[in-house]
């Protein structure tokens, strides 16, 4: 027996002094079992404080600590299965083990049930017995304590997630529910003391916008152990919950039921359809924007070709209109000419028939020269000739009209090899007429090799700045004339090319916002506010050059456009 | 009567030129001008009654000239001659400068240049008619 007690000892008990609370009023008794404590053998070592009632009990424990209370039920202050319940409420920690009378064993079990750990008949107390029961009696204690805090680990983390979380077994019946699934569901009181899963799936599947969907999916789960399932469940109140479903198996393959877990994602998915929203307006204003890009781009095209094409219409009617009034003129001496040809003519006849000798052979001399002249051909022609000329004059007053009323649409532009100094010269002759009247333009064109390029878009680009210039130097309403210079040049990356002005400068706060779309320091109606940042698509992004501006407020500014060489066309081109 | 006066302006000569030799033999005074300047100093030392002006001319333009004449010799027909036919010129011309006749470039001689000249003279003596009446 000595032996069995030391392995379990050993086994079970790592203390080598245990304190026990002895409470018992009659002495002898409690004297007795002292002495069986004390008779323990080594290693274990017993210290028992003795209380002969429950207020002294309730004292000892206040003051020390014990790892076990030996009780006696009959108290002269307490009595029965009350004097448990009062040492518990003071000490629920400290394991209790009830000492009853030999007739008693009912009252034992009682004990048991209203929270001690074991019992022991008073006369059948023996070393071995009392100190078995005493070692089991803190063991199970020890087991119970771990549990119960395992337990409110659990349940804490249980409640303590963001997720709604309900565990049913296979009878749905729930196993266990946490109060975020409560807050989610609103679940009333009455749903949430019911054991039966049943009645809480029909007020869920209530809630959802598809029940019938919601049911025969959870019903599919219920048949089907081992599936898994994410859900995103939509509610009628519009509100979003991201739900999951899974087997709860112990490691031991042990099938305890199924989880169910539930997360508000309504924010989130407002969130996603307001980007979905968001996004597709961007997308669609986008799009109105390139279109309507491309439809001003194309009245600003418009705009200056029809402006060209009214300066270049205006110039032909200056020497059209003097040639058509002069030919007309010409047409009166014509014939004041035949006139007088005709009395000439009826003249040499005379002098043929009548005339002397002398008058006669210089009359036919003259009728020899005028054959010779072809001028019977030539007086019949002249009408003809008057006729021709002019319907030619006709037409170009017409193709002139045309010219005014001349607009095309957008070419897709192909690039090609691009000699900038006699693009400079062409844009020039086509803007002469826009800008001769308040400008000088000096050019100094280097030596500068051909690039690649859309040659009508950039001529659009020096065009669009030259005018700029101009209307600059016009904007001063100054007395002389204005002055503009076209300088080009070639570096080693770049052929470049600057338009400079002497008219009133760019402050520079304005160096960027003048390539900003629709910025235009000209009057309304004036410009479009597309010219230059038209220029700088074509020369930054179409043809991955610079466009650059300097300027001096007073002196004037300078515009700088460098196109890339690139390749094979670094051969050099005499401008 | 007296013969009246008619002064052309017009920054090219050859427009002038062409004018000169296709109003040779009209009955009435030509004088020319190349420029809006030269045309003030003209009409200070000639009596005109008819001006015909080009509209786009460096330094002075015909619009500004005719507002000019139109303030400082309010009884000389003012006409123009230009080769720009967009509605706003013409709008211009006509509620800014008060033009009696707007002939737009190329023009025909006989057939609308002559009979507005003379149109304009015989709107002239009217006028002179109606101020003595």
């Amino acid at each position: 027996m000595e032996t069995e007690t030391t392995e379990i000892t050993q086994v079970l008990i790592d203390k080598d002094l245990i304190k026990v609370l002895l409470v018992e009023d009659d002495a002898i008794d409690r004297l007795l079992i002292e002495r069986v404590l004390g008779g323990c053998p080594q290693p274990i070592e017993f210290a028992a404080d003795g209380a002969g009632s429950l207020s002294a009990a309730v004292e000892c424990l206040s003051n020390g600590k014990y790892d076990v209370i030996l009780l006696d039920l009959m108290l002269p202050d307490s009595k029965g299965l009350e004097t448990i319940r009062r040492i518990k409420e003071i000490n629920s920690h400290v394991p209790i083990v009830v000492l009853t009378g030999l007739d008693d064993e009912q009252t034992g079990f009682s004990a048991i049930k209203t929270g001690a750990m074991d019992y022991l008949v008073k006369d059948q107390v023996l070393t071995n017995v009392l100190v078995r029961t005493i070692r089991y009696a803190i063991e199970r204690n020890r087991m119970q304590e771990a549990l119960r805090t395992k337990t409110a680990l659990l349940e804490a983390q249980t409640n303590a997630t963001i997720d709604g979380i309900l565990v049913t077994d296979e009878k749905q019946k729930r196993v266990l529910i946490n109060q975020q699934i409560i807050k989610l569901f609103a679940l009333p009181q009455h749903l949430v003391e019911n054991e039966d899963g049943k009645p809480l799936l029909r007020y869920i599947a209530d809630k959802v916008k598809n029940p019938e969907q919601f049911i025969k999916k959870v019903s599919f789960l219920y048949s089907h152990r081992n599936e898994k399932s994410r859900d995103e469940l939509e509610f009628k109140n519009g509100m979003t919950f991201d739900g999951y479903s899974s087997p709860v198996v112990s490691k031991d393959g042990k099938y305890f039921g199924r989880i169910w877990t539930f997360r508000d994602i309504s924010y989130r998915k407002k969130a996603e359809s307001t980007t979905v929203l968001a996004y597709s307006r961007v997308v669609q204003t986008n799009r109105e924007l390139r279109e309507m890009q491309s439809q001003l781009v194309q009245t600003e095209k418009l705009a200056s070709i029809g402006q060209l094409a009214a300066g270049i219409a205006h110039e032909m009617n200056n020497p059209v209109g003097f040639v058509a009034s002069n030919f007309e003129t010409l047409e009166g001496y014509v014939t004041k000419f035949e006139s007088l040809m005709l009395i000439h003519e009826n003249l040499l006849k005379e002098v043929k028939s009548v005339g002397s000798e002398s008058l006669r052979k210089k009359a036919e001399m003259v009728e020899s020269t005028r054959n010779n002249m072809k001028m019977d051909f030539v007086l019949a022609d002249i009408q003809q000739l008057c006729k021709d000329s002019k319907d030619g004059l006709h037409r170009v007053t017409g193709i002139i009209q045309s010219l005014r009323d001349f607009s095309r649409i957008d070419q897709p532009g192909a690039f090609s090899e691009y000699k900038i100094n006699e693009g400079i010269l062409a844009t020039l002759v086509v803007v002469g007429n826009e800008i001769k009247y308040h400008c000088d333009v000096k050019t100094e064109l280097g030596e500068v090799p051909a690039v690649t390029c859309n040659p009508g878009q950039i001529n659009q680009v020096m065009l669009n700045i030259i005018v700029n210039a101009s209307q600059a130097v016009t904007s001063q309403e100054r007395q002389g004339m204005g002055n503009i210079t076209i300088k080009t040049y070639a570096t080693d990356k770049h052929v470049v090319c600057e338009i400079s002005d002497d008219g009133p400068g760019i402050p520079k706060e304005l160096f960027t916002k003048i390539f900003d779309p629709f910025f235009t320091t000209k009057p309304v109606g004036k410009g479009t506010g597309l010219g230059l940042s038209v220029s700088y698509d074509i020369i930054v992004n179409k043809h991955k050059g610079k466009l650059l501006v300097d300027s001096v407020v007073g002196k004037g500014a300078t515009f700088t456009i460098k196109l890339p060489l690139t390749g094979n066309n670094q051969t050099p081109n005499v401008g | 009567m007296e013969k009246r006066t008619v002064l052309f302006v017009d920054d090219e000569e050859q427009i002038l030129r062409s004018l000169k030799r296709g109003l040779f033999d009209e009955a009435y005074i030509c004088l020319f001008a190349n420029s809006a300047k030269e045309a003030l100093k003209m009409l200070k030392e000639n009596e005109v009654h008819v001006i015909v002006t080009d509209m786009r001319m460096p330094e002075m333009g015909g619009l500004e000239l005719l507002k000019i004449v139109k303030v400082e010799y309010p009884q000389i027909v003012r006409m123009a001659l230009s080769g720009y036919t967009q509605i706003t010129t013409l709008l211009t011309a006509i509620n800014q400068a008060e033009i009696y006749k707007y002939i737009t470039k190329p023009w025909k001689l006989e057939e609308e240049f002559k009979p507005s000249i003379r149109a304009a003279i015989d709107f002239y003596n009217a006028s002179l008619a109606q101020q003595k009446a």
